[in-house]
């Protein structure tokens, strides 16, 4: 019993101390990222997941092009997204170009279409859908577009009211390219998606609750369907 | 094995608590002296103007010598006025209540006709200086502009620093579309006076334009800006006084946003997904402001979204967000040469406050201005190189957000926002004071400092 008080104490004063060392320094703050990692780790453990459940090779997609730009060419990077996070390069069939229009003459889904291009949802500061249903989604979508090779779709990647402008234009366009690497790992041709981050400018509920930032935090697709 | 869980648990846990633990506080005071000056009025000596006008004229001097960050008017004083009336160039003033205070220079101004002539009287060493007079023209929008140049020329001569007076704001105006075709929103560039005035529309693209910037070579003076003309996020090109862009300026697929010029206009730092993901990008260029090979991805990391760069001054460096270690924070590069063969390491600047965003690197290289969550609002804040700390700038309500540093290095310009309103705002950062100078309907944001 002593024992285990002696250890409980020598417990808490071990985390006080830690917890209680407000000053930051380099040293610190690399405990505190080394941290975040841990915890990266932790949660994994109980089944939150930090890397796309879908995604798990880029074996069957091409080389980043080096025709357009010059690519980073870290092989430890490259190892590390083919695990868990494969980029892959823009469509070659600009819009504007070879009979696609530019993407504001890209439609929203008429009612009859909304049950398969289902909006997505994220957690705050996320790109990754999580949701199974989503995910389910994302394979119906992908089925359709594959059914349907005249048509062309537009991912549009939107945020929640709260981080700043400049930042939610990024983070929408990582929330499009996301859901966009998911359609074409599910066998959808990349030169028929076109994705496009709208940031926090275009919000569809207008309430700062918790169901209102939810709703924004959202990527919706518009399409075209080449005659 | 309960021992090891124990073990594993005792080991960990502390580090666990100290990751979750959100540190916030730091209180650092920053000092500049403001040198006290007498600017009495405009003294209608047979002006061909009004009163009125004269007053209009003397609030815009008041302004310029309120917000250069070095001098600041005392308030007016009817027996010095008085005196200041019968201010002789020929005799200078000699009078004690001038002589014997301390003030670092006392400015009489009168409009004769249309000359606006302008003395400057130095009490502690009884100099008068006259300065060359000026013809007002009766336009405020042209006048204002000469008293500007009068007030940067009054700031270089006594205290040898650059004035912001004659730099002018390109910000973007957000406002609904008011046809029932095309988008919900419509974003415009504007262009106006460092102290909001003579605001005007110069894209009237009827699209969504974002971030403008200036481009400035050869004294010629180009706007850039992110359009959504095309659909997806572009990078376009165009002369301020007619700013008609079609063309993207990179042929790179995909988009292109949140652009940042070298103070030497030779590189373009934007973010683009061309590789899939949002990374860091770099487009060098030649003096003409032609391309120079490829674009060149400078930075990406596993599951994190890039964003905001802002250049270091001698182009060296680049400062921009990422959230690749958790929540968005500062970094900072070395611009490698040639090819990279490495991801660059990328120094962590910020540290006391999550979602630091949008960083502008300061023209002297020794701060970068920012945007952080403080509380429940955002606030800008500033890192000081030299002092290796982070320093709160703004306080109270309201979200403040795309902090941009003026050439002098003591002012940033900033915008607010919520659901329904954005302005612009100037803020020294010594007297920490801001001063909206945006008027009007809209949203206005992305201020950007003439260069």
């Amino acid at each position: 019993m002593k024992k285990r008080f002696a250890f409980l104490s020598l417990f808490g004063v071990m985390s006080l101390l830690v917890v209680g060392c407000d000053h930051s320094t380099t040293a610190w703050e690399d405990v505190k990222t080394a941290a975040r990692y841990f915890n990266r780790g932790m949660h994994s453990i109980w089944g939150r997941t930090y890397e796309d459940p879908v995604l798990a090779s880029s074996e069957d997609f091409d080389e980043l092009s080096d025709e357009e730009f010059i690519p980073l060419d870290d092989k430890q990077l490259k190892a590390g997204f083919v695990s868990s996070d494969v980029g892959i390069g823009q469509s070659n069939m600009q819009p504007g170009t070879q009979g696609i229009p530019y993407l504001e003459r890209f439609k929203e889904p008429s009612a009859a279409l909304l049950s398969v291009f289902q909006r997505m949802h994220f957690d705050t500061d996320d790109h990754v859908v999580r949701n199974k249903q989503e995910l389910f989604a994302i394979q119906k979508i992908a089925a359709f577009m594959k059914k349907n090779p005249n048509l062309y779709l537009c991912v549009e990647g939107h945020c929640d009211q709260r981080a700043s402008a400049a930042y939610n234009m990024a983070l929408g366009t990582r929330r499009a390219n996301h859901v966009r690497v998911l359609l074409i790992k599910n066998g959808v041709d990349f030169n028929r998606i076109y994705p496009v981050s709208y940031g926090k400018e275009r919000l569809l509920a207008q309430g700062n609750d918790a169901n209102s930032l939810f709703q924004n935090r959202r990527v919706q697709f518009k399409i075209f369907e080449k005659k | 094995m309960r021992k090891i869980f124990a073990t594993l648990i005792f080991l960990f846990m502390p580090i666990y608590l100290a990751a979750e633990k959100d540190t916030l506080e730091i209180s650092l005071s920053t000092q500049n002296a403001l040198s006290a000056i007498y600017f009495g009025q405009i003294y209608n000596q047979g002006a061909s103007f009004s009163s009125s006008y004269l007053q209009q004229i003397e609030s815009v001097m008041q302004f310029d010598l309120n917000h250069n960050g070095v001098t600041k008017t005392l308030p007016k004083d009817q027996e010095k006025d008085v005196l200041l009336a019968h201010l002789d160039p020929a005799v200078g003033l000699n009078e004690k209540v001038f002589a014997r205070s301390k003030y670092f220079f006392v400015i009489k101004a009168a409009v004769k006709k249309q000359q606006l002539q302008c003395l400057v009287f130095q009490p502690e060493t009884g100099q008068l200086r006259s300065f060359d007079s000026i013809k007002l023209t009766g336009d405020l929008s042209l006048d204002r502009k000469q008293i500007h140049q009068l007030c940067d020329s009054l700031l270089q001569i006594y205290f040898g620093k650059l004035g912001t007076a004659t730099k002018r704001i390109l910000y973007t105006v957000r406002v609904p579309n008011p046809s029932h075709t095309g988008p919900k929103w419509l974003s415009e560039v504007w262009l106006c006076d460092y102290d909001g005035a003579n605001a005007k529309q110069i894209t009237f693209d009827n699209h969504y334009n974002v971030h403008p910037l200036f481009v400035i070579r050869d004294n010629h003076k180009k706007l850039l800006y992110v359009s959504y003309k095309n659909g997806q996020a572009k990078l376009y090109e165009c002369p301020i006084e007619k700013a008609v862009a079609k063309i993207p300026l990179l042929s790179l697929r995909g988009n292109q946003l949140l652009p940042a010029f070298s103070l030497q206009y030779d590189k373009l730092a934007f973010i683009s997904d061309a590789a899939g993901r949002p990374d860091l990008f770099m487009q060098k260029m030649n003096d003409d402001g032609m391309l120079v090979g490829k674009p060149i991805q400078l930075f990406t990391a596993p599951h994190a979204t890039q964003a905001s760069p802002s250049f270091s001054p001698d182009g060296s460096k680049l400062a921009f967000v990422s959230d690749k270690d958790g929540s968005p924070r500062i970094y900072v590069i070395q611009i490698p040469q040639g090819r990279l063969k490495k991801v660059p390491y990328a120094q962590l600047i910020t540290k006391r406050n999550r979602q630091n965003v949008t960083p502008s690197w300061s023209s002297d290289g020794t701060k970068i201005a920012y945007s952080a969550k403080t509380g429940k609002e955002r606030q800008i804040w500033i890192y000081d190189f030299i002092l290796d700390e982070e320093i709160q700038l703004t306080y109270g309500p309201m979200d403040k957000e795309n902090p941009m540093w003026a050439p002098d290095n003591i002012h940033i310009m900033y915008n607010t926002e919520d659901e329904n309103t954005a302005e612009i705002f100037l803020i020294d950062i010594f007297e920490k004071t801001p001063v909206q100078i945006s008027k009007g309907t809209g949203k206005k944001r992305f201020p950007s400092w003439e260069q």
